[in-house]
């Protein structure tokens, strides 16, 4: 139960790098490295580069996404960026702009 | 180019979150969490890893025994450390220095408690009225 919440009201700007799960429901400007999963719930900003494991994107980022695993965009999630990942969901509802690279 | 395959809704084994994150405002940066750069919020935020850069929050900060803060401005509510902390804090509410608490900075807040075991070094700014006796005021 280790893992990392960084709350509604909290922004974080500068680097962060998490060897667990990260659940982002704030703002995160500047980059974030997690080694496992990341969970953007809706309502998160996030204006950085990211990379972890699996993702479930429900908020918005600008940014690149690279994750070892699979990314899932979730319905009302927003992001702007490219995204490189083994496997990707994009859920109907979920705006995408952005190339995907799925390193085939 | 993109090869876009989209699984519309696709399972939702995955998407459940892990932890009950509706506590609200309430943050924890975990102990495998290293953070440099700046970090502000309203709510209350739990530092368990390493962080280096300001922390200003509105809410409560707890530092926990394992978490290691290096800062020049450390501001919240209360302040509860019992780890590392290399910089001033600056409370608007109660510090308080648990007993694995290793502090190097200025402290300033309404209260101020040290238990036995924590290692302090550096001033102490408690805003209280002196006895007449004792000379009144600084």
């Amino acid at each position: 139960m280790a893992s990392t919440v960084i709350g509604a009201n909290i922004t974080i700007e500068g680097e962060v790098i998490a060897d667990e799960d990260v659940i982002v429901q704030g703002t995160i400007r500047g980059k974030l490295v997690a080694k496992d999963g990341v969970t953007v719930e809706a309502g998160a900003v996030i204006e950085a580069d990211v990379s972890g494991g699996p993702m479930t994107v429900a908020g918005q980022i600008t940014g690149n996404v690279t994750s070892t695993d699979r990314v899932e965009l979730q319905s009302g999630a927003r992001v702007v960026g490219n995204v490189k990942a083994a496997r990707i969901t994009i859920a109907d509802g979920a705006h995408f702009k952005g190339n995907v690279d799925m390193d085939v | 180019m993109a090869a876009l395959m989209a699984h519309a809704k696709a399972s939702h084994r995955h998407v459940a979150p892990r932890t009950s994150s509706r506590s609200g405002d309430a943050a924890v940066l975990g102990a495998s969490v290293r953070i440099r750069g700046r970090i502000s919020g309203d709510g209350d935020l739990s530092i368990l890893g390493s962080v280096e850069g300001d922390v200003v929050v509105r809410g409560d900060l707890n530092i926990g025994e394992a978490a290691k803060v290096e800062s020049e401005i450390l501001e919240a509510h209360a302040v509860t450390i019992a780890g590392e902390v290399i910089g001033d804090v600056n409370a608007s509410g109660a510090v308080r220095l648990g007993p694995t608490a290793r502090v190097r900075g200025d402290l300033k807040g309404t209260e101020i408690s040290i238990d036995e075991g924590a290692q302090f070094s550096g001033r102490l700014e408690a805003d209280f009225e002196l006895p007449a006796s004792l000379g009144g005021k600084r």
